[in-house]
């Protein structure tokens, strides 16, 4: 029980007493305000509904909310199945959709470290397939003389025309950018890319 | 609610009004029932029992559960999930169970798991033990040690000679001196009289000489790869970290039925360790380790794991590997000692890699590679992840690594022998 809960049952039982305490000893009831409650009130019938109706009411959003939530109970654990993880390459999917966390909200430095990946994986496809070596590959994918795709050897490629990833209009493209530069990377990884 | 409650009986006390009065008192002893039951003191003991406790591999095994309450108080709600072994699958009926239990009393289910190779054992057993009203929950567990041991196909041999170029005990793959037959060679001037075959030389005419299993040193390390990102695998299908445990768990039983000094590590949130040896008792510690590694749990990793073990950049950019990471390696490196080490990893990141370079300076490095990858519906993202890993496999090569890739639906088996086709053509 928490301390809250706690306080709040003590100040109920101590205003229980008191209302105990006046039917067992009438003459306590003098010292309980009562009179100047009733004139505050109105009348007596308003005095006691108003905490009554309160109790009900309380009482049926409990009723309501167990049976719509039910209760809260412990989970047991997933025992039936085999342990699982994310598919390797989901965060990429992920950045690729947009959405929360995608690419288009992200920071310029977070879309230069995914070309940075992008630059790595292409270089090293490139130096696997054709067999030379890496700064031979680094050479021909700062050049954009690795693949067919404009859009992909762009992206890589070390000078750009725009100005950079920082741009409003460079933001909103680089999703496509980098999606199109990963599937020229796979294409290239299969040999479909001279 | 139980303050307001009283409120109105108390008003209801003062104003003489005995239908808010009987509100009230409704109101009361709803919210006060749960504190009045005294919360469960569960004393449970569970007792299971398995047919057959060694299958072979896919037969049904029959899982038979009893939970006994062994305390002085009735439970009125007991729900218990049985600790069915992680890399065992339920095939028919349900490890869970929902019962009432007096004291003295016991509950028994029953169903049935089928289990690959190796040996898988029964985690303990959770139990919800509720109040009467429902109120109170009591979580805890027991344990009962359940071991089910499917043999290790004969055909899983080690992806190597697991033995050491110095004369030792035992029989290595290499054809030379020795006490085993291994095969007829061709004769060279200057064999010895006594390794010709003359029975071969009487019936044909032609001279071969007899060759026999050297005897070397030998003494093998498999190292699983259970960190964080090794835990990466296709929907619904066993992740990459669970595949070289259960891989590792089949080559130690393979070794140790080759008399070959076996020994166990793992990388993840800390190094584990088990020295190689060929005694059956520190054999069966090993395995019993691997068994219930906890990177089986389904748990694992948790998020802050899963934070601690990132290199920092979540896009996967190649960054220094964390330090904890960087220890456990050189702690491998110091106590290999020259051994042979077998790595089983997914590849899923460069740490594995530096890893493995890193250590075959020291000695012969083997690498074992599940794939983790479901190429057929990945986005681009899964397919960019998966020529990432053939490049990772490519400088494994390159640095004179073996890599045996052990593709997503093929047993271990299957990916030595293939492995060894390869390496014989």
């Amino acid at each position: 029980m928490n301390r809250r809960r706690l306080a709040s049952t003590l100040v109920g039982f101590a205003i229980f007493l008191v209302g105990a305490l006046t039917v067992v000893l009438p003459g306590t009831r003098s010292l309980i305000p009562v009179e100047a409650l009733l004139a505050l009130a109105g009348n007596d019938y308003l005095l006691v509904a108003v905490p009554g109706v309160v109790a009900v009411v309380v009482l049926a959003a409990v009723l309501i909310r167990q049976a719509v939530t039910g209760v809260e109970t412990a989970s047991t654990p997933p025992v039936e199945g085999v342990p699982t993880g994310e598919p390797p390459g989901s965060d990429l999917d992920a950045l690729f959709d947009g959405g929360p966390g995608g690419i288009g909200d992200g920071s310029a430095e977070r879309r230069e470290r995914v070309r940075r990946r992008l630059r790595r994986a292409a270089i090293d496809t490139l130096a696997r397939q054709d067999g030379c070596s890496r700064p031979a590959a680094a050479e021909r994918v700062a050049t954009g003389d690795w693949t067919d795709d404009e859009v992909a050897a762009a992206t890589l490629a070390e000078e750009r025309a725009d100005g950079g990833w920082t741009s409003r209009s460079a933001r909103g493209r680089f999703r496509l950018r980098a999606r199109r530069t990963a599937e020229a990377i796979a294409r290239l990884s299969e040999g479909e890319e001279s | 609610m139980v303050a307001l409650a009283l409120v109105a009986a108390a008003v209801a006390l003062l104003a003489k009004q005995p239908r808010v009065l009987l509100v009230a008192g409704v109101a009361v002893a709803y919210a006060s029932y749960p504190h009045l039951t005294t919360p469960p003191d569960p004393s449970l003991s569970l007792d299971r029992s398995v047919d057959p406790a060694s299958p072979a591999p896919d037969e049904p095994v029959s899982v038979r559960v009893t939970l006994r309450n062994d305390g002085d108080r009735t439970l009125p709600d007991v729900s218990v999930v049985d600790g069915v072994p992680a890399l065992a699958r339920v095939v028919s009926g349900t490890p869970r169970h929902a019962t009432a239990l007096r004291p003295g009393e016991s509950a028994t289910w029953t169903y049935e798991v089928a289990v690959d190779p190796g040996l898988h054992r029964f985690r303990p057993a959770t139990v919800l033990a509720r109040d009467a009203s429902g109120g109170t929950e009591v979580e805890t567990t027991v344990d009962a040690p359940t071991e089910l041991d499917c043999p290790t196909a004969r055909e899983t041999r080690p992806p190597l000679d697991p033995t050491l170029p110095f004369p030792g005990a035992v029989e290595s793959e290499t054809s030379g001196t020795g006490t085993a037959f291994a095969r007829l060679g061709e004769y060279h001037p200057g064999d010895p009289l006594g390794r010709i075959d003359w029975r071969r030389f009487a019936r044909t005419g032609d001279l071969a000489t007899v060759e026999f299993r050297e005897r070397h040193q030998a003494a093998v390390l498999v190292c699983a790869d259970a960190r964080p990102a090794a835990c990466r695998g296709p929907p619904d299908r066993i992740h990459g970290a669970a595949r070289c445990l259960s891989g590792a768990g089949r080559l130690v039983a393979a070794l140790a039925d080759r008399d070959v000094p076996v020994g166990f590590a793992s990388l993840g949130p800390s190094l584990c360790w088990h020295r190689p040896s060929r005694s059956p008792a520190a054999v069966a510690a090993t395995r019993c380790a691997i068994a219930a590694h906890p990177a089986l749990d389904a748990g694992y990793p948790t998020d802050e794991q899963r934070d601690e073990a990132a290199d920092g950049d979540e896009d996967g950019e190649q960054a220094a590997a964390p330090r904890e990471f960087e220890r456990q390696r050189e702690q491998l490196r110091a106590r290999l000692d020259g051994r042979q080490l077998v790595l089983l990893s997914p590849l899923c990141d460069d740490f594995p890699v530096e890893t493995a370079a890193t250590l075959s300076a020291v000695a012969p490095v083997t690498v074992i590679a599940p794939d983790p990858i479901d190429s057929d519906g990945a986005g681009a993202g899964g397919r960019l992840a998966a020529v990432e890993r053939t490049n990772r496999i490519a400088r494994l090569r390159g640095a004179g690594v073996d890599v045996i890739e052990w593709e997503r639906d093929e047993a271990l088996p299957a990916a030595l022998a293939r492995s060894r086709e390869g390496l014989a053509r």
